[in-house]
């Protein structure tokens, strides 16, 4: 069994495991998630469809809103949340909702983890020690 | 990351369990951005006040009241999801009035002031100097206070504002410090920006490639309070951007060196005419019947809402049209005094403080129509029908005419 592992910044700590859900294309809380369900409701989005609820979100970083904070927070306390948080760049909002609602993170990976990892793959975080391993779909 | 005496005695818990809570959290917050120590604030702009978004908020808010939370520091607060002063008008009902309160009373509480604006900038007793680190939230503001006044504040989010105005204090990272602010992405604009629309839609289409890195534009004539306004909030949709530069229009980049600090661009975008025209065909083109115009995103100041009253007075908006105009409670009380509010009532719209058309219509129930705003922010979050940008001239006209009549 291939496993890649990635090494970055440990942002929260905790130690999770899911199935990835992942988007090169940016993503405004906001906007584009419906708060209740966790789905993406942006039409013409790569995850349009798709929920983030109990995944992994591997994201390049934060962007829109700044409420976007509080729609982590909410969707976390809606049980529709994501289980870890995967960002290549370090955004204030998008870490300090993570803080709040106490979702394991890690960022700035020595390799791009939206080029590395793929919807479906396997993964699990360390947030305290910033490695997350990867295993991909294809060798589940 | 080192703190003042000061700062150990209030993470100590010698200043009570709020404020020590309140440092508990900045200090996570800045270990994890590297910061070296913490800045103290002028000011901060807070929002948990939209009922939409916040509601799960109550609970943390009134766990802070319990703890004696106080800002240390003057603060003011966002937007809410109605005017609370003219819900029923509005035909917004009491529940929404009633939960939009709950979250207001307990800011209210911790002496933050009810200003309930997007644009901290404009509040008369916000008087902030070139230099000056803050903490404010809304995403527009925050780009437009760094940009156009160079203020500095990162962009925080309500719990991060708001117990930074609970310490006095925010870690020392990012866009507090001079090296930080520097532009990343060149954009030559090789285009004629004709109106404040154009200012708003380059905003909306350059945010596509930015992520964070702040732009630089080069080639830009001349922008006005309101042109600066507009790009804020349209590029505060689709990138994670906190500043902006404008070469020979805004306070640092004066020119293209100091914008870069001396660095090269690491990326180059071309905003051309071509890049214009097809945006228009998106988002002026029309010739339709007119339901809603919303004039306000972000809120006015005075000089526009002048402008408006010179173009409404004597007219009467179409049959079938609502126009709302959308400004901060402290200029809709001049605007009050001076007539400019009766003129808008005169004409059959609205002068509306606290909130805007796409915070309130979830509040208003979602109508649907066509629409006509003067910012693209408006217009990306609406979801309830077609929506066209112009200026003020072209919105008032609208409502007048009651169509939207823009040729290719």
């Amino acid at each position: 069994m291939r496993k890649i592992i990635l090494r970055g910044k440990p942002v929260i700590e905790g130690i999770v495991e899911g199935e990835a859900i992942v988007t090169k294309q940016r993503l405004n809380f906001l906007h584009d998630i419906n708060k209740e369900t966790g789905e993406i409701i942006l039409e013409g989005h790569e995850l349009y469809g798709k929920s983030v609820k109990d995944k992994i979100l591997v994201l390049p970083s934060g962007v829109g809103t700044v409420g976007l904070s509080t729609i982590l927070y909410t969707l976390i306390k809606n049980g529709v949340g994501p289980k870890g948080l995967i960002s290549q760049e370090l955004e204030t909002s998008l870490t300090f909702g993570a803080i709040l609602a106490n979702v394991p993170m890690v960022a700035q990976l020595d390799r791009n983890p939206v080029e590395v990892i793929e919807t479906g793959d396997l993964v699990k975080i360390d947030g305290s020690r910033g490695i997350v391993e990867i295993i991909k779909k294809e060798d589940k | 990351m080192y703190l003042t005496k000061e700062e150990e005695k209030m993470l100590d818990g010698e200043y009570g369990p709020a404020v020590q809570y309140a440092m508990k959290m900045l200090v996570k917050y800045g270990e994890i951005f590297d910061a070296e120590k913490m800045v103290e604030i002028k000011h901060a702009h807070i929002s948990c006040t939209t009922w939409t978004i916040e509601y799960l908020l109550a609970d943390w808010l009134e766990d802070l009241v319990k703890m004696g939370a106080k800002v240390r520091v003057p603060s003011s607060s966002m937007i809410t999801n109605i005017d609370i002063d003219q819900w029923q008008e509005l035909g917004i009902s009491k529940e929404w009035y009633d939960n939009q309160m709950k979250l207001l009373e307990k800011l209210k509480a911790m002496g933050i002031k009810m200003e309930l604006t997007c644009t901290p900038y404009f509040i008369p007793w916000v008087n902030l100097n070139f230099g000056d680190h803050v903490a404010w939230c809304e995403s527009s503001a925050i780009i437009y206070g760094n940009s156009a006044i160079g203020i500095r504040t990162n962009r925080e989010c309500c719990q991060s504002a708001l117990l930074a105005a609970i310490a006095g204090r925010t870690p020392e990272f990012g866009f507090h410090l001079k090296e930080n602010r520097k532009g990343k992405v060149l954009v030559n604009v090789k285009t004629k920006l004709k109106g404040s629309y154009d200012f708003s839609i380059m905003g909306y289409e350059i945010a596509q490639y930015l992520g964070l890195r702040t732009p630089v534009f080069k080639g830009v004539e001349r922008a006005s309070v309101l042109d600066l306004t507009v790009l804020s909030a349209a590029l505060s949709t689709r990138s994670g951007v906190t500043m902006f530069h404008i070469i020979g229009a805004t306070p640092e980049a004066k020119t293209e060196e100091e914008a870069f600090q001396g660095d090269k661009p690491e990326d180059k975008i071309d905003f051309t005419d071509e890049d214009l025209r097809k945006a228009h065909k998106q988002f002026r083109v029309g010739n339709e019947k007119v339901d809603y115009v919303y004039i306000g995103c972000p809120h006015l100041n005075m000089d526009n809402l002048k402008k408006i009253a010179n173009l409404l007075k004597g007219k009467k908006v179409a049959n079938g049209v609502k126009l709302i105009i959308g400004t901060l409670k402290a200029l809709k009380k001049i605007a009050a005094e001076e007539g400019i509010e009766q003129i808008i009532k005169d004409a059959g719209g609205y002068l509306i403080s606290d909130t805007c058309y796409v915070a309130m219509r979830h509040a208003l129930g979602y109508p649907s129509g066509t629409f006509v705003f003067n910012c693209m922010k408006q217009v990306y979050y609406l979801r309830e029908g077609k929506a066209y940008i112009g200026n003020i001239k072209e919105c008032i006209d609208a409502a007048i005419t009651g169509r939207w009549s823009v040729r290719e």
